[in-house]
């Protein structure tokens, strides 16, 4: 099937992400900080990377959206985070624009369902749909 | 009243106008929340300042006739389409909208087409009231709940290009074409409002233009426009008829010759634009719209524009073979869909499979045309309105929430959104739980179909009986998921609290409206629904249902304390219980050894009736079956009279 990356810092949601992701035959790797996903991607590209937006205690999961997005524009990117309850009004405002904001294909406020994630993952690779 | 009238057509396409070039959401939102009110008020008074009700015919001001103007638009529109299409490279559409134009220009052209009354191009009774209040009440609540679910949609979606402006545009526009259908009674006015509402759908299905949006806006494009086709024809053979081309005189009482092949043609419209088989799969394809627009356009209003024009048909088919075939092309679809939507895991493709069954019901109350089953469909129209109105808003909420249409991830919804579950079960319960005006239309019907002559009713009864019943399986099932309960995290549940007010307020005040409406059924049938069915036919209805309110109050009492007692208890903490089998595990996930070394997984889900019935395949028999009849319905219109 698919090799698909997860980024993410909670051990709780990447042993989830990973059984789940596995369980309908993908191979998974997991990193937690945005230098590991970056050499990662950089190796051996996946065929889509789940990550969290708060990464390295901040925001640098959208950093490194906006950096893979731009050095890999055929990459699907899934958002899955919880940054909605850092952020400011200011800030949600900015990000209610008619598309654009983020360059993901979906960004997604936890919790998310692993049957979801999957539903997701497996309508954003390439082939499908 | 008639400068209210010409208010809710005209201001709405103002508005519409406006939006069009409003890229701002911090200036459009107040806009779109100024004009919605603006709108509401306007059809509450519209409907104040009606009278006794006695219908009311009138015209524009300065008895102008609008002739050209609407062969101007109707030019435009079809440009529209061929540009578009050719555009997509798709070719039927503009074949079609061509022909019918053709149709018009070939009427004015050779001075066929009669000139309108100038005192009667509109026509306003209880039917266009209740119309108008479905419209101008719901259909702006639904647009002011865009609001908050188009930024949440776009926020989730970052990479769909999205153009809000002509999102909300459309549903302006759209509202003036609706208004102006439910008030017409000159038939190539009608037509015009009818493509609007058509074009209307098409662009909002087609909002993310990927191929495959695209392909289901083209679906929905052809099929209505066939249904126009039909209308235009229509149009051609009453030109040349006495006060052919005036709806209500047209629809006075039963017709035969010429004018009853108008009649089948013209119903085979209100079949194509209500999505019964064998056009019921572009509503299924409209459900890839964003859900306002499946709430609006594909549940609340324009769907129903279809019956609406069948009810107005209604006394022309009375005890005709046209109307009865009718009759049967709604219970047909009617069962098959709700076999269909029995399978079904997409909470969307449900709703719209069960909007497609209520509408069926309507037809097939439309097509006998006794005054009896004009009251059901009325009725049926109203709670319909409300209660799939607000499901379809639910459904986008927790969309946007769980990121999820599919029933199974429906479960412990209770527990994860209790506000969300209690709006969800005032809509679930209004569609199939007495004492809501569903079930009561229902058992109306079954008592009038009692009454058809001929023996004809009996398998009417019996379709109606077993369709039923299997409505009341889909949702029971539904109903289960969203009142399971599991124990959430504090931060699971505060996702709840990220729902915009925009859709707090419209949610909450359908669900006010779904119940508000049935403790007043009572009076809707005294004061509107019986006065408009007595006079639609000359025939005074024998057993028109007579409610008794101190009944209702029980029921809706038994029925609002369970969600409740439900919104109490799941705020409780419980310790979870692995699940238990009596077999031996044979790994460490849900596989359990089965007799004769066999296996089995271990699923908890609902019941789909996997391998007992296979929805596509019933789709396909509804289809055709219902096709047959239909044709026979125009060939029988056209050929026999």
């Amino acid at each position: 099937m698919a090799h698909i990356l997860l980024v993410d810092d909670d051990p709780v949601v990447v042993a989830n992400n990973t059984a789940a992701l596995k369980a309908i035959g993908h191979t998974v790797a997991a990193v937690s900080t945005t230098a590991e996903a970056s050499a990662a991607v950089h190796l051996a590209l996946p065929d889509a990377v789940v990550m969290e937006g708060m990464l390295d205690g901040a925001f640098a999961g959208f950093d490194l959206a906006r950096s893979l997005a731009h050095d890999f524009p055929a990459l699907p990117l899934i958002m899955l985070t919880r940054a909605d309850e850092h952020l400011t009004p200011r800030e949600l405002a900015e990000q209610d624009r008619d598309g654009g904001w983020l360059p993901v294909r979906r960004y997604l406020e936890k919790p998310v369902s692993t049957d979801v994630l999957v539903y997701e993952v497996d309508h954003l690779l390439p082939g499908a749909h | 009243m008639t400068s209210l009238i010409a208010f809710l057509i005209a201001f709405p396409l103002v508005v519409g106008a406006i939006l069009l070039v409003i890229t701002r959401a911090s200036i459009r939102n107040p806009i779109v929340l100024v004009s919605a009110a603006a709108i509401g008020v306007a059809s509450i008074a519209t409907v104040v300042t009606f009278g006794n009700g006695d219908a009311v015919f009138f015209g524009l001001p300065g008895g102008i006739v609008p002739g050209q103007a609407l062969l101007a638009v109707e030019i435009a529109m079809t440009a529209f389409i061929v540009v578009i299409s050719l555009v997509n490279r798709r070719i039927l559409a503009p074949i079609m909208a061509v022909a019918q134009l053709g149709i018009a220009l070939f009427l004015e052209l050779t001075g066929r087409m009669p000139e309108a009354d100038a005192g009667r191009l509109f026509w306003f009774d209880r039917l266009s009231m209740v119309m108008v209040l479905i419209i101008g009440l719901i259909g702006t609540l639904i647009c002011v709940n865009a609001i908050g679910y188009m930024r949440d949609y776009h926020r989730s979606n970052p990479m769909i290009k999205g153009r809000r402006n002509v999102f909300f545009s459309l549903l302006f526009v759209f509202l003036a074409g609706m208004f102006g259908l439910v008030v017409s009674n000159n038939l190539p006015m009608m037509l015009v409002f009818w493509e609007i509402t058509t074009l209307c759908s098409f662009l909002l299905i087609g909002y993310t233009r990927t191929e495959e949006t695209l392909g289901y806006a083209f679906k929905a494009l052809n099929m209505n426009l066939l249904g126009g086709l039909g209308f235009g024809l229509a149009i051609a053979l009453l030109s040349n008829q006495p006060n052919g081309l005036d709806l209500a005189k047209l629809t006075a009482g039963p017709v035969s010759g010429t004018l009853l092949a108008a009649v089948a043609l013209l119903a085979f419209a209100g079949i194509t634009k209500s999505a019964q088989m064998p056009f019921s799969s572009w509503l299924i394809g409209a459900m890839y719209a964003p859900s306002p627009t499946s709430a609006l356009l594909h549940s609340s209003t324009m769907v129903k524009a279809g019956v609406f024009l069948l009810l107005r048909l209604s006394p022309a088919m009375s005890g005709s073979a046209v109307g009865y075939m009718v009759t049967f092309v709604g219970l047909v679809t009617f069962l098959f869909v709700s076999l269909v939507a029995a399978t079904e895991q997409n909470t969307k493709k449900v709703l719209a499979y069960s909007t497609i069954g209520s509408l069926g019901l309507i037809v097939g109350c439309a097509g006998i045309g006794t005054p009896e089953l004009a009251w059901v469909g009325v009725m049926i129209i109203i709670f319909h309105a409300l209660a799939k109105g607000l499901l379809f808003l639910v459904v986008g909420t927790i969309e946007n929430r769980l990121y999820t249409k599919d029933m199974e991830n429906f479960d412990t919804l209770i527990s994860r959104l209790p506000r969300v579950s209690v709006l969800a079960l005032a809509g679930i319960a209004g569609m199939f739980i007495a004492p809501f005006g569903i079930v009561v239309a229902k058992w109306a019907a079954i008592r009038a179909f009692l009454l058809v002559p001929g023996g004809q009713g009996a398998a009417m009864i019996v379709i109606m009986a077993f369709g039923s019943s299997l409505t009341l399986f889909y949702w029971g099932k539904l109903l289960i998921k969203v009142l399971s309960m599991r124990s959430v995290s504090a931060y699971e549940r505060s996702i709840e609290g990220r729902i915009s007010r925009y859709e707090w307020l419209t949610e909450g005040a359908l669900a006010v409206g779904v119940l508000a409406v049935t403790a007043s059924i009572g009076i809707i049938s005294d004061r509107v629904v019986g006065p408009y069915a007595l006079s639609a036919f000359s025939a005074g209805p024998q057993t028109l249902l007579n409610i008794e309110p101190a009944m209702l109050a029980v029921m809706l009492a038994a029925v609002l304390f369970l969600p409740l007692l439900a919104l109490r208890v799941s705020s409780r903490s419980y310790d979870e219980a692995d699940f238990y089998t009596s077999g031996r595990g044979s790994n460490a996930g849900h596989v359990m050894g089965a007799a004769l070394g066999g296996s089995r997984s271990v699923t908890l889900r609902n019941y789909y009736l996997d391998g007992v019935i296979n929805g596509a395949l019933m789709f396909r028999v509804g289809t055709v079956a219902s096709g047959a009849i239909l044709v026979a319905m125009v060939a029988t219109g056209l050929v026999v009279r």
